[in-house]
């Protein structure tokens, strides 16, 4: 199927009243947490999953996309009025961001941090367009072995790009996969780690397990802390909000080299918007003629990112959609949520799923479009959401959590489910295990398991598979480099300092 | 030369050690098969000497780490995590509003300047947006009041 009729398709997929609809939902809601610090779209995905059951796969699936760059668009206007970034993918934003509000230039830069976020989404969808499918089509060739590859370099990128300590980002996703295994052996119908609990057989329950990890953890963290000094809050009228021709001058080169850090970073798998948006802000750095502005409200310093993490947030679907991998952990709830509606993303979505696909990608446009309207005259509404005091917003995001997660199953169980990851990430977070790769780890276990077993009895057991065939070779020896780059200065650090022990 | 324990971090890297250790001791009981044809037992069994083994590097690791980690909350996760059981373990027998009102109040009195009047008032609000959207909307059998 060629672009045109493709377009043509997906047009009369998502322009429909109920397409329309939830993309606008998706996207306020997107918008809505991505201003609210504390709140990330992972714990709104997670809280609007279970509505999803209800819908048509169409409108779930653009709901939910919505929700994901709506946020990267929200996330930006708490990092430039109070220097608390709105989500982790807009925390650069701030450091160029949070000056130029100080300058009394918060309106323009909340007008540039949109408009590059749109350009930034466009690039990437655009090259969605053209790649996803092609990449789809390759696909179809390839066997177990290369997915299982493809899936091991997805785990040690999220693993070992996650911010923080590689090491601890590869324990977590070695306990993600081995969450995974709890439950029903789809191979052998053996049911493995339930302890005898009948609700553990069909697995954990992954609408649970990021409620608890992202949401409840995220509130146990902020609970009973005092609330954001909303009284620096500037008021944004309309007029400031326009930028001098000089301010374009110097955006859009930065913003085109963003896109482009955005687009390659989000096709990885395992790598995310987070990771893109600093990339593009320490590229314009060492690109700038005079650095020394950097962290004093450069506007490069907010168009760069901005366009990173939107872009990043966009293409991260081409491999979510065309080899059924998570770009990050937010594509891996997707996924997630698409599995439960019967749709599993691999390379046949393009045959048996082009409605959906094409219908997904003009949702995409339309719903940047929304974004763009929704933020640029509106912006004073989503300055006033800022204010809402903690005393109302948490205790009602943890009613939402208890409901939206009783209502999967109709089962007070699940709700205990989401208490022990909620423990289990507010520790996690407070030692700095990143607890987005055990996300990822538990999404991908059970088919990363499933294509180890078939590759090898397909090569009656010969390791040497994995190897044998090129594309899948090439794929681990990217994750082996990916390790080796990573974990050798730390080995290295551990042997000299063994050696002056002894 | 002696290193001072990072004592949070090196317990954090037991405790995924002892889960490997746990799982293991679990999986002795699933059959593993051959490389050719994996039982049950394989995956898991890898997984978890997998874990053991990057825990381990991370305890080393640990020795050298300055103290990171900040004291945790008492209070607020107490009520939180508290209000949360309530409400689970509420639910079904007394009904969903006074389990509502009960998991509002713990998570609300955590907060600074949080008042009874106003955490009531956010307590019915919530009970009649949950009782519009979850019990009418999508009809999750779930009875205001009893069980």
């Amino acid at each position: 199927m060629d672009l045109l009729s493709g377009l043509a398709l997906g047009v009369e997929m998502a322009i429909t009243w109920e397409g329309l609809l939830f993309c606008l939902i998706g996207v306020s809601i997107g918008m809505f947490i991505g201003v609210l610090p504390g709140i990330g779209p992972l714990a709104a995905v997670a809280m609007t999953l279970p509505i999803t059951y209800h819908l048509q796969p169409m409108s779930a699936l653009i709901m939910l996309a919505g929700i994901f760059y709506g946020a990267q668009y929200g996330g930006s206007t708490a990092s430039i009025l109070l220097n608390l970034p709105g989500t982790s993918t807009t925390a650069v934003t701030a450091l160029d961001g949070y000056p130029m509000a100080k300058q009394g230039r918060a309106g323009v830069a909340l007008f540039i941090t949109t408009i590059t976020s749109f350009f930034g989404g466009c690039v990437a969808i655009i090259l969605l367009m053209g790649f996803a499918p092609a990449l789809g089509k390759m696909a179809l060739s390839f066997s177990s072995a290369e997915y299982f590859s493809i899936m091991l370099l997805g785990l040690v990128a999220a693993a070992t790009m996650a911010i923080g300590s590689p090491m601890k980002g590869i324990v977590s996703v070695i306990a993600g996969l081995l969450l995974a295994m709890v439950g029903m052996d789809t191979t052998s119908g053996t049911v493995r780690y339930s302890f005898g609990i009948l609700e553990l057989q069909d697995g954990l329950n992954l609408v649970a397990m990021a409620m608890g990890l992202f949401g409840v953890a995220e509130i146990l963290k902020n609970a009973g802390q005092p609330d954001r000094p909303t009284d620096k809050l500037q008021k944004v009228r309309l007029r400031e909000l326009l930028p001098t021709r000089d301010d374009l001058r110097q955006t859009w080169k930065p913003a085109i080299r963003g896109a482009g850090i955005g687009s390659f970073i989000g096709m990885l798998p395992g790598a995310g918007p987070t990771l893109a948006a600093f990339l593009a802000y320490a590229m314009e750095k060492r690109v700038a003629r005079d650095p020394s502005r950097f962290g004093k409200g450069a506007i490069e310093g907010i168009s760069a990112p901005e366009a990173a993490n939107n872009a990043s947030t966009q293409a991260a679907f081409i491999p979510t959609l065309a080899l059924g991998i998570p770009g990050d952990a937010s594509m891996a709830v997707l996924l997630g949520a698409m599995m439960i509606h019967g749709i599993t993303p691999r390379p046949e979505f393009f045959t048996v799923h082009t409605d959906l696909f094409w219908g997904l990608v003009v949702s995409f446009w339309i719903g940047n479009l929304m974004l763009l309207v929704l933020n640029i005259p509106l912006i004073g509404v989503w300055v006033r959401i800022l204010t809402i005091p903690q005393r109302l917003l948490f205790p009602a995001v943890i009613f939402f959590i208890c409901v939206g997660v009783y209502s999967v199953n109709n089962n007070p169980f699940d709700v205990l489910t989401v208490i022990v990851f909620g423990v289990i990430g507010y520790l996690m977070n407070m030692l700095n295990y990143p607890t987005a790769p055990l996300l990822m780890g538990f999404i991908l276990g059970p088919m990363i398991e499933q294509h180890f077993r078939r590759a090898l009895l397909f090569s009656r057991g010969d390791l040497w598979t994995f190897v044998d065939r090129p594309i899948s070779a090439a794929f681990l020896a990217c994750s082996a480099g990916l390790v080796l780059l990573l974990v050798l200065p730390s080995l290295r650090r551990t042997a000299s300092r063994l050696k002056r022990a002894f | 030369m002696k290193t001072k324990w990072n004592r949070p971090e090196l317990l954090a890297a037991s405790a995924f050690m002892a889960t490997g250790f746990g799982a293991l001791w679990i999986a002795r009981d699933y059959p593993v098969g051959t490389v050719t044809r994996m039982g049950p037992g394989f995956v898991p069994i890898a997984i978890s000497v997998l874990l053991i083994l990057s825990a381990a590097v991370v305890a080393m690791q640990s020795r050298s780490l300055p103290a990171s980690a900040t004291r945790p909350r008492l209070k607020p996760f107490v009520f939180i995590i508290g209000g949360i059981l309530a409400w689970a373990l509420l639910v079904d027998r007394v009904g969903f509003v006074p389990s509502t009102v009960i998991l509002v109040l713990a998570c609300a009195s955590v907060e600074i300047g949080s008042t009874w009047r106003a955490s009531l008032l956010l307590a019915g609000g919530l009970c009649a947006a949950g009782y519009a959207i979850f019990i009418r909307g999508l009809g999750i059998p779930l009875s205001p009041f009893g069980g």
